[in-house]
């Protein structure tokens, strides 16, 4: 009786946590989706530019936009040292922009988009990319 | 039916080395170094020579010329920098006869696309070789489609083409997560 009683209540946190974990995905998809001011948890990949993913298993098969997001922050350049937080779950603040309507470099061989003052590569394939304004690290739940 | 690519890559894959061998043509490039330098009117300056295909040029034989530089690590006698920072690419572009010139990587900190904005190319060029870095992901970005050229990709894991009008990458060598080998 103890044991079944045991095995219930251990599906039940199974579900919760695999449902919480659906819901932290379908709101960053969401998130991502819209436009303007947007703070977003996800994890963190260096790819030259900064990519969030909803959760580890995006993370882990490099699924595409809306699961994913290409960023850069707004003072790119004097961002040298990103690596502290690559493969890490993080916490950023920033603006979406249509990748669409970002300015190309002046007369460029190869079209590559500027976001802030950076080139933005859009690896995560997304319609919207995000200008990173703050990050921070986010203790794993 | 097969696109034009496909029958490019074949015809690459079976053009044997020898071929490279064959001839010289001079090769043009505006620097041969990854900081390159140029001057504000972006002219080519520093002309190198190195050994590519015939002076007809075909495309098979720039095919092979991409897929051995990535093997050998130079593009018309320039080394090929992998170690470049984000955003910095290098690129080339290729006139009829093969002709490669070398326009570097770019020129500024904070912007990309290896300076073109500040480059006065001739017009008549036929065909566009880049690199992705380490730093790049191995695989087209979306900035590499819509090309009216057909466009190289050298990365640490291939090489790819894609012809304009394409919606897939043709690999010459090597694969998303593989290598061209020596």
């Amino acid at each position: 009786m103890r044991a079944s009683l045991a095995f219930i209540m251990c599906g039940l946190l199974i579900g919760c946590v695999s449902r919480q974990a659906n819901s932290t995905a379908a709101s960053f998809t969401n998130k991502v989706a819209m436009s303007g001011k947007v703070q977003l948890e996800g994890w963190a990949k260096l790819h030259g530019e900064f990519e969030i993913y909803s959760d580890r298993e995006s993370f882990d098969k490099e699924l595409k936009f809306p699961n994913c997001i290409s960023g850069v922050f707004s003072d790119q350049a004097e961002r040298r040292n990103l690596s502290e937080y690559e493969g890490k779950r993080i916490a950023v603040t920033g603006e979406l922009f249509r990748y669409a309507d970002l300015p190309d470099e002046d007369r460029p061989v190869v079209p590559r988009k500027l976001l802030g003052e950076s080139v933005i590569p859009n690896w995560c394939y997304g319609s919207n990319v995000l200008l990173i304004k703050a990050i921070k690290l986010v203790s794993p739940k | 039916m097969m696109a034009s690519g496909d029958m490019r890559l074949g015809a690459t894959i079976s053009c044997p080395m020898s071929v490279l061998a064959q001839s010289q043509v001079t090769v043009t490039a505006a620097a041969a170094q990854d900081q390159d330098q140029q001057s504000d009117e972006g002219t080519p300056s520093t002309p190198v020579t190195a050994q590519t295909a015939s002076s007809a040029g075909s495309i098979d034989q720039l095919n092979q010329i991409v897929v051995q530089a990535s093997r050998t690590g130079y593009l018309g006698g320039v080394p090929i920098n992998f170690n470049l920072p984000f955003p910095q690419e290098q690129l080339w572009v290729v006139y009829p006869g093969n002709q490669i010139y070398y326009l570097g990587s770019n020129y500024g900190t904070k912007q990309g696309n290896v300076g073109a904005n500040k480059v006065r190319l001739p017009p008549g060029f036929t065909d566009i070789i880049h690199t992705h870095p380490s730093w790049a992901d191995s695989q087209p970005g979306p900035g590499d489609w819509g090309d009216p050229f057909p466009l190289y990709g050298i990365s640490p894991n291939g090489v790819w083409l894609i012809y304009p009008g394409a919606t897939s990458p043709s690999w010459l060598c090597g694969s998303p997560r593989g290598t061209c080998g020596p």
